[in-house]
């Protein structure tokens, strides 16, 4: 059986600004109905490559393909199927909210006036904000404005979606509801690319991730296999010993794998960079010298940690 | 679950479904805003109207009582016909105030604001063609400004009605006073497109507007009879007529009668038409260009071909609205301000032009070709991150260089093909003129073609090297301190004594912009009517400007071509490091 076509489909992608150059050939695929995070520090190319997406911006050059689309020979085409959502997403100050989405439906969609209406309100209900459909835009505050916008996304029903930074300003409710949405579109086979500097919600929300760098692809996958790609298996172990505590630490300090032991009130904390097996065999020596294990704790690197550590590199190249 | 049938945006020809000016029948028509606008319009035109009325009542009345006390009274008779017209030229103003300063500025604030919030990103996302979205915002943004146009209308409608105008008169006045109105607004939405700030956007769009439509037309003065159809002037003028009480419009009209009746290579087409025509190649360009930076917004906002299209045609329509007028002398300012003023016939005797004035037409021309090869040249030609992307986008797909009417490709040839017609249409005029009746004995020398291609030449082909080489800094600095600084120190010199004329002579020869008229002065050194050493100093100035300006760009020309090998290399070796890294 073959696998489907994927939803975007980016080969050999270059964006330069004279001589700086944002996205570097970078080549990936998000299959339908999968939610894909891109995560990377500021200029490492994630907006460029959005807008490029978007059908906003020429690249140097790199074929892009949406739903089977190439977007730079039918752009309007793609636009059809794409759905957008920029950082900071911007509202027009002239405008109420429901005309806002009319415009967006009509100009999408067409259709008469009764059925862009059903539409616009239905989109309005699914980001909770039907009750302010005759405001001015600008008078929305920044969460109802991100989530007015999404809406507008929404409209068109698009099956792939781009999304830069959709969660910006919104309280934790918007925000479960947002994540809610998407997870209900990606089941449906909407594709969804989203960027956000909330890497933990991120994390959770997607199905697969990658990281970008001075407009390189680092990496790409699932969590577990972006960490294992980066080559952050780096983990701390917190242990709580009922007794001869400062024993235990000094044994510790001269086992291989393990760095920077502290011992902090009932615990000693360590960092430990070998495998699961080496951890078992560290644990089995404890017991073996005698030592009482009370707990033992893991905890990975976070994607927060990734992205510190993938900026200082920037820093210090 | 709600579905819309799904039949897509409304094609480009559909105006009345068209989003972007359904947007802005909401927004600009809100009742508060509209009403207000309203309001002041009525106003203002009711006192027009009215005023114009009583006044003319009055008039009437005390001419009418004149005459009929003294019959011999050198008083014009009066009608209620007479009196209905006068308001209909003040109307006239007030309209053109709303549509042409009050509509265009809101074009180009309103293209500019929606830049400026970031909204204007969401009609690009849009599947509407770019056709459809230049056509939204041309009639959109502008609507409450036609809704105040059409709120005077009732009155003019009244006052032609009972004044009696026939429609052969207002019919042409008002379709021109529309075209113009539409290419204004096309001006203001092309600069709102390129500038981001409203503030500036304003400004550029009134200046040029202001430029275009009313200094440029002042050239028509001066032998380029052609600017004038870019305004509503020669059909208002040659129907003003009828806009006036009878006995006014008539002398009006026999005024207009010894005015030139400009005709394009005497091909006897109405003014009514060349006007329309005219302003409607300038409404087409203006479509292009926004089409383009709608379809991408990278683009450079004119293709090559298409400016140097427009460029060519430039040329043609100058020297056919010009070419016709020699013959009776009525290209000569002298000629028409004379005629204007004093009413004195064509076949006048004893006025014969002099030939300072035609190398002043001949050298204005040879300037606005100057100054046009410069803007296109400046449009067309790409920037050095532009020739970048095109050298690394070629190395890519395995070319020697990108395609060469790509946005990204030198310019130089169409640029040289600009400057070989503007050179053409420059000695063809010279020579129509100057080989003219009105001086006999005077002949352009057989170089002359040369050293007017050479001047358009060097100066065009500078002008975008420096450009494509430096970037706009270049080109900035370029033209303060080759092209200003030399004319105002050659100024200062020949004000503060006659000595030192000479050298202010040589000092502005080295600005480009002296160079048309330097020219003319060096195939034509008998017209400069001067004392010996300026008349020698002059052409001296001109060859040695001109030869250090081929060197120049000979030397840049060929500093373009190794940075441009330089750059293909480095698209090559780029190319096999990510092979390599591959």
């Amino acid at each position: 059986m073959t696998s489907p076509a994927p939803a975007i489909d980016i080969r050999e992608l270059r964006v330069d600004y004279g001589n700086f150059v944002a996205v570097n050939d970078l080549t990936m695929q998000v299959p339908p109905g999968e939610v894909f995070g891109l995560v990377g520090p500021n200029g490492a190319g994630k907006t460029s490559t959005f807008r490029v997406l978007a059908t906003l911006q020429t690249p140097t050059y790199g074929a892009v393909k949406v739903g089977g689309i190439d977007i730079f020979e039918a752009p309007e085409e793609a636009r059809r199927i794409l759905g957008y959502m920029p950082d900071l997403a911007p509202v027009p100050s002239d405008m109420k909210a429901w005309e806002f989405l009319d415009l967006s439906c009509e100009s999408f969609l067409g259709g008469t006036a009764a059925e862009r209406r059903a539409r616009w309100e239905e989109c309005l209900e699914a980001v909770q904000l039907a009750d302010r459909r005759d405001a001015m835009c600008k008078s929305l505050s920044r969460g109802q404005t991100q989530r007015l916008v999404l809406a507008r996304t929404l409209l068109h029903r698009p099956r792939v979606m781009v999304l830069d930074e959709p969660a910006s300003g919104m309280d934790p409710l918007s925000r479960r509801n947002l994540r809610l949405t998407l997870r209900r579109l990606a089941a449906e086979g909407t594709a969804i690319f989203v960027s956000s500097h909330i890497l933990g919600e991120l994390s959770e929300l997607c199905t697969s991730l990658c990281v970008m760098n001075r407009g390189t692809l680092l990496s790409s996958g699932t969590a577990d296999e972006v960490r294992a790609a980066l080559g952050r298996t780096d983990r701390s172990l917190s242990i709580g010993v009922l007794a001869r505590r400062q024993e235990a630490a000094e044994w510790l300090r001269v086992q291989p794998h393990v760095h920077d032991v502290e011992t902090q009130g009932d615990r000693i904390n360590m960092g430990f960079k070998g495998s699961q097996e080496d951890q078992a065999t560290l644990l089995e020596g404890l017991f073996a010298n005698g030592f009482r294990l009370c707990v033992c704790e893991e905890r990975k690197t976070s994607f927060e940690e990734i992205l510190i550590s993938v900026a200082e590199d920037n820093t210090n190249p | 679950m709600n579905t819309v049938s799904a039949s897509g945006p409304a094609p480009a020809w559909c105006l009345w479904k068209n989003p972007i000016l359904r947007r802005y029948f909401r927004t600009r028509l809100r009742p508060r805003g509209l009403g207000a606008a309203l309001i002041l319009t009525l106003i203002v035109a009711g006192f027009i109207f009215t005023i114009s009325r009583i006044m003319g009542l009055k008039q009437m009345e005390y001419a009418n009582a004149r005459i009929a006390a003294n019959p011999d009274s050198r008083m014009f008779m009066l009608s209620m016909e007479d009196v209905e017209r006068m308001c209909l030229l003040p109307l006239m103003a007030v309209q053109a105030f709303i549509l042409f300063i009050v509509g265009t500025g809101q074009v180009a604030g309103g293209m500019t604001a929606d830049a400026d919030e970031g909204t204007m990103d969401y009609m690009r996302l849009s599947p509407m063609t770019p056709l459809a979205k230049v056509l939204g915002y041309l009639f959109g943004l502008p609507i409450r400004e036609w809704i105040m146009f059409a709120s005077t209308l009732p009155f003019t409608a009244w006052a032609i009605w009972r004044g009696g105008v026939s429609a052969e008169y207002w019919v042409p006045v008002y379709g021109v006073i529309l075209v113009a109105a539409i290419l204004y607004h096309l001006t203001g939405l092309t600069a709102g497109t390129v500038l981001r700030n409203r503030r500036w956007a304003f400004l550029l769009s009134m200046g040029t507007v202001f430029l275009l439509y009313t200094l440029v037309p002042q050239l028509a003065n001066l032998g380029l009879v052609y600017f004038e159809y870019l305004t509503i002037w020669p059909v208002l003028t040659e129907n003003m007529h009828a806009f006036m009480p009878k006995a006014a419009g008539e002398a009006i009209r026999v005024a207009n009668m010894f005015l030139p009746d400009d005709r394009f290579f005497n091909l006897g087409f109405p003014k009514v038409v060349f006007t329309v025509f005219s302003q409607l190649v300038l409404c087409v360009t203006y479509i292009l260009m926004l089409w383009r930076r709608w379809r991408r917004s990278e683009s450079h906002l004119m293709g090559k071909a298409w400016a140097t299209g427009l460029f060519i045609w430039g040329q043609i329509v100058l020297l056919g609205c010009s070419i016709p007028l020699i013959e009776h002398g009525l290209l000569f300012m002298t000629r028409r301000i004379n005629m204007r003023f004093s009413l004195r016939r064509l076949s006048q005797e004893g006025w014969s032009p002099d030939l300072s004035e035609a190398m002043l037409m001949v050298s204005i021309f040879g300037t606005v070709s100057l100054l046009a090869l410069f803007l296109l040249g400046m449009l067309i030609a790409p920037s050095r991150d532009d020739q970048a992307r095109g050298a690394r986008r070629a190395v890519k797909l395995g070319r020697r260089g990108p395609s060469l009417i790509a946005d990204e490709a030198p310019s130089l040839l169409f640029v040289t093909i600009m400057a070989l017609a503007g050179g053409a249409g420059w000695t063809i005029f010279a020579n129509q003129l100057i080989g003219s009746h009105w001086f006999p004995g005077q002949v352009l020398p057989a170089w002359t073609p040369v050293a007017f291609a050479t001047v358009l030449l060097t100066a065009g082909l500078g002008a975008v090297l420096v450009y494509e080489l430096w970037g706009i800094k270049g080109v900035f600095l370029s033209a303060v301190f080759i092209g200003v600084v030399p004319i105002l120190v050659g100024t200062i010199l020949a004000a503060s004594a006659s000595q030192l004329s000479t050298a202010s002579v040589w000092i502005t020869g080295a600005s480009p912009l002296m160079a048309p008229s330097n020219a003319v002065a060096t195939v034509l050194p008998d017209g400069l009517g001067i004392h010996d050493p300026l008349r020698l100093a002059a052409p001296r100035a001109f060859l040695f400007w001109q030869v250090v300006m081929v060197f120049a760009v000979i030397w840049m020309f060929a500093k373009h071509r190794a940075l441009h090998r330089a750059r293909y290399r480095r698209g090559i070796a780029e190319g096999g490091e990510a092979m390599q890294a591959a």
